[in-house]
């Protein structure tokens, strides 16, 4: 399975397509940064592979 | 080469302690778990370590890890969110990780054996990934290993009904680059997780090298209450004494303790060692603690016969009872009923507590 991150250009956390895909826009769960990261950050294409795959995990 | 401590999970099988904190923050001999990890891989000469996050206890491991500086590492949080299986903590590290090798822990994981030979010996050969087998007495628990005649690793499979063999694979893995890959041709598995053993069998399957052999010494998952109470006996079987804390003249003390400063050992006590006491704790008149146990901080124990047990801290232990065996979370209070009327336990338990009276 293709996985996908995001990495915060303040800071350098990295952060799974997965936490984008389930919470849009996220504060950076980096230590101290404000910076704040959204969904719409990744590519249109790892958006579309992001949603798939979510359906793909059972709750 | 660089480490990826793996510090998601939801710790489901260690409820109620892990309702209000990650389980690889829970000490062993007053250290949280995932530092011995992390002194494992610095000593293994690994400072670069990648620390994936989960949704549940993320902010508490940072708060203690920092950005590692304190630790003698440096430190970059991957969040993965919800745990959908070691490979995607590992695949989740592919920006982290770039072109080098690295060493995978998991974070509730402890080693006797140190990594540092490990480590080198991967980094001598020419090998995809390497393992590191024990055996055990319950391998459908964990990913199982079978061998070739050569002592080859040609299947690894995970939770088995029927095992194989009683190798299992500990939960240490090195990896190359190549890792990642393979764990883009793996699909989810029944229970929607994506597992590492299949990547270790799409490795296999390619004919690549796994660099295997045994673990030296013990090796402890820590997932369940039991495992904490025997690798916290194991670790203190190693306990360096030191008593910068006070003992009063007439306590009585023998064996192994660390008496963290601060600590004190009051009049009328007893404790036995191996025993570990953390800062601002007071061990009071009646209590016998020890030996196997040990105390968080800023705790009371009086009165109370405390063995092979963990007090994870901020707790009062003061009824004239003896407890064995047992983990106490934070915050704990056990007192004395005996004033009160009608006779009998009178009880605050929470959510999934255990309790064997």
């Amino acid at each position: 399975m293709h996985i996908i991150t995001l990495t915060c250009p303040d800071c350098g956390t990295i952060v799974a397509a997965n936490v984008l895909e389930a919470e849009r826009r996220t504060k950076c769960p980096g230590l101290d940064c404000e910076r704040v990261l959204a969904f719409e950050d990744l590519s249109p294409d790892e958006r579309a592979i992001a949603i798939e795959q979510a359906a793909h995990y059972a709750d | 080469m660089k480490g990826l401590l793996l510090s998601g999970g939801e710790g489901t099988r260690l409820r109620p302690i892990t309702h209000t904190g990650p389980k690889q923050l829970i000490p062993i001999a007053n250290k949280p778990v995932l530092q011995y990890a992390i002194e494992d891989m610095r000593a293994a000469g690994i400072t670069e370590i990648g620390v994936v996050l989960g949704n549940k206890g993320g902010a508490a491991v940072q708060a203690y890890l920092g950005d590692g500086s304190d630790l003698g590492v440096e430190i970059t949080y991957i969040k993965q969110g919800r745990p959908l299986g070691i490979a995607h903590a590992v695949g989740c590290a592919r920006e982290f990780v770039g072109e080098d090798d690295f060493v995978v822990y998991l974070g509730d994981n402890i080693l006797d054996q140190s990594l540092a030979g490990v480590v080198e010996r991967f980094e001598q050969g020419e090998y995809a990934a390497g393992v590191l087998l024990h055996r055990v007495d319950n391998p459908e628990q964990f990913g199982v290993a079978t061998l070739d005649d050569a002592g080859n690793v040609v299947k690894i499979v995970e939770k088995p009904d029927d095992p194989e063999t009683d190798l299992v694979v500990v939960g240490i893995y090195l990896f190359s680059p190549a890792v990642f890959d393979a764990i883009e041709r793996i699909e989810p598995s029944e229970r929607g997780e994506l597992e590492i053993t299949d990547a270790f069998q799409v490795l296999i399957d390619d004919g690549c090298a796994i660099d295997a052999h045994r673990a030296e010494g013990w090796w402890k998952d820590t997932g369940r209450p039991e495992d904490i109470v025997a690798v916290n006996r194991l670790v203190l079987e190693d306990l360096e004494p030191s008593l910068a804390g006070t003992v009063a003249d007439d306590a009585e003390t023998m064996g192994r303790i660390d008496l963290q400063e601060t600590a004190t050992i009051e009049s009328g006590a007893t404790v036995r060692g191996p025993v570990s006491i953390a800062a601002g704790t007071v061990v009071g008149a009646g209590a016998y603690v020890g030996p196997y146990t040990s105390i968080g901080p800023d705790s009371t124990i009086r009165n109370a016969h405390v063995e092979n047990s963990i007090v994870v801290g901020d707790s009062t232990i003061t009824a004239e009872e003896t407890f064995v065996d047992s983990l106490f979370g934070s915050g704990t209070t056990i007192e004395s009923g005996e004033t009160y009327r009608p006779e009998g336990y009178r009880l605050v338990v929470g959510e999934n507590s255990i309790l064997k009276l």
